[in-house]
């Protein structure tokens, strides 16, 4: 039991020092309070090929640019705060959309 | 033996005979059992066929309208539906290789409710992975391959609803549910030369559907008419407890002894805008030219027709921004797995991650500027009833074209528009354009008012006849 502490330090410090957050989550499954898929600590980035990290870096430049698309376009503060639920148009604007269902 | 024209006539027609026992329920969905088995695989628009469950509903229906337990028009009718409606015990892939397998043990409010309409349900239809979700750049981002276009099978059917388009044009259902977040009913539709609904934001419940984007996902119906959508609109529309965003609206279509009134009589007015493309910039000039008679037709049909233009907003980057977060943030299980390499296009993973990147201030401000679109927008109608608009810039690409290339040059706004409205949109077929490949109009109608889209997209079918058209394929 000592080891294995011991050995979860060592990791986490190792990871710590290597800047990676996703320790963190590894840590929280060792201890059974997070789920497995949060848990793994490979960054997905990490199993990429060259051809899928250079798609990935265009689609994340696409987004960036569209971000800068709507940074640019005003809109002031007084138009708010019930924005979101304007998405849903007319009546049903009463019922909140928490649904998640069906491009 | 069945003759062809049953597979090409409208369920107005199918169901009127069903009902005066001069067609069979049984020997109906027998014969499109058949062509899905032969000519469905062929172009890549099944996912499953529901041969034993279709049996047993058609014999359902026959045993109840010959009992005298009539339900109503869509009774004894095959269709088939998207694969991202779940399904009791049929396996359900959203068109993607991750969930192959899936299998649900409940079916979505829209298959429950067209049961009760006595519809048949005889296939699953194929789609795009994930209908689309993290975009992609080529016709085979599908688990069951590129849709083939019943028109050329070189050439794609369009998407996300890709199996639904083709489907129908085929004559393969009678009708079927596709489902659009931004263009996957309206782009098959145009596509493949058939007539595809989206209707209004919140009025036909989603669940038991794959989620993508839960502000701007509908289902809705494609089919042979525009009165047939409005059938099935009917049948699937209303609220449900299981979506919290649909609304406690019906919507109750013409029929045979409550016929629609005139379109003219349904707006009032008639006041048509026009949203018009520059096709000497993009797009192809005969989808120009097809448009710009389908304008003759309508105001020979009584509209009064005027410009119409649209607020300038950044429609097309808030979508695609919204979008993103929301299917990342749906797909971040998917994501996180590593499972997204298992999808066909490589624009998917790539995609979905980049959605993960986009910070909460961005997503919340492309919805605040999507706030102000709408009130923009919904001005239009205080100076239109209606807007129309070609479908589609340009005919359908080859198989192999790379999408974003053939897709890309501007123009087509009103698609975006529409979706960050919630307006309802029929799309209807409005000739052909080039290698003889169908193209399509849209009527756009302000939220909630179907019925006028719906008349004036009969009124236009009336007086011609592409949507009779069927492909040589």
């Amino acid at each position: 039991m000592r080891r294995t502490s011991r050995r979860m330090s060592r990791r986490l410090f190792s990871k710590l020092l290597g800047g990676s957050v996703l320790a963190v989550p590894w840590v929280m499954q060792q201890s059974g309070t997070a789920p497995q898929a949060l848990a793994n600590p490979e960054p997905i980035e990490a199993r990429w090929t060259d051809a899928q990290r250079r798609e990935a870096r265009k689609a994340v430049e696409a987004v960036e640019k569209e971000s800068g698309t709507l940074a640019k376009f005003d809109v002031p503060v007084a138009v708010e705060p019930a924005f979101v639920f304007r998405a849903i148009p007319v009546r049903s604007r009463r019922t909140p959309s928490r649904a998640a269902e069906g491009r | 033996m069945l003759s062809e024209d049953i597979f090409f006539s409208p369920v107005t027609e199918l169901g009127q005979k069903i009902r005066r026992h001069q067609l069979s329920p049984v020997e109906l969905a027998e014969a499109y059992l058949a062509r899905l088995e032969s000519m469905g695989q062929k172009l890549n628009a099944v996912a499953t066929i529901t041969r034993e469950l279709a049996l047993e509903q058609a014999r359902a229906a026959e045993q109840e309208i010959a009992a005298g337990k009539y339900r109503g028009p869509l009774h004894g009718i095959p269709y088939g539906a998207k694969d991202l409606l779940a399904t009791r015990g049929i396996r359900t892939t959203w068109g993607a290789k991750p969930y192959e397998d899936q299998v649900f043990d409940f079916d979505g409010t829209v298959i429950r409710r067209l049961r009760h309409a006595g519809a048949v349900l005889v296939a699953k239809l194929a789609m795009v992975e994930l209908a689309g979700g993290g975009g992609y750049r080529y016709a085979a981002a599908s688990l069951t391959g590129p849709g083939k276009n019943p028109w050329n099978p070189g050439h794609w059917t369009g998407g996300s609803s890709s199996g639904s388009g083709a489907a129908v044009a085929a004559g393969l259902v009678a009708f079927a549910i596709g489902s659009e977040t931004w263009g996957s009913i309206v782009n098959p539709s145009s596509f493949c030369g058939v007539t595809g609904m989206r209707p209004t934001y919140g009025r036909v419940s989603r669940h038991g559907a794959m989620p993508l984007s839960w502000t701007m996902d509908k289902l809705g119906p494609i089919g042979r008419t525009a009165v047939d959508c409005g059938l099935v609109l009917a049948a699937i529309a209303g609220p449900d407890p299981q979506d919290a965003s649909s609304v406690p609206q019906s919507f109750s279509p013409a029929t045979e002894t409550r016929p629609a009134r005139p379109w003219l009589a349904a707006t009032g007015s008639g006041r048509v805008g026009v949203i018009r493309e520059d096709f000497s910039k993009h797009g192809d000039p005969e989808v120009g030219a097809a448009f710009g008679e389908a304008l003759k037709v309508l105001e020979a049909s009584g509209a009064r027709l005027a410009d119409a233009k649209l607020p300038d907003f950044p429609y097309g980057a808030v979508a695609d921004l919204i979008i993103s977060a929301e299917g990342a943030s749906v797909f971040r299980p998917l994501i996180e797995s590593g499972k997204i390499y298992e999808l066909n296009d490589p624009l998917q993973p790539a995609g979905l991650y980049a959605g993960l990147k986009i910070s909460a201030a961005d997503y919340l401000k492309a919805m605040r500027i999507r706030a102000r679109m709408q009130i923009e927008l919904n001005k239009l109608f205080e100076r239109f009833d209606l807007l129309v608009a070609p479908s589609e810039m340009k005919t359908s690409p080859t198989l192999e074209a790379d999408l974003e290339k053939y897709f890309s040059g501007g123009g087509g706004e009103i698609g975006a528009a529409g979706n960050l409205a919630g307006w309802p949109c029929v799309s209807v077929p409005m000739g052909f354009g080039k290698n003889h490949l169908p193209v399509g109009l849209q009527i756009v109608g302000r939220a909630f008012d179907e019925a006028s889209v719906i008349a004036l997209a009969a009124a236009y079918q009336k007086k011609t006849d592409w949507h009779r058209q069927r492909p040589p394929h």
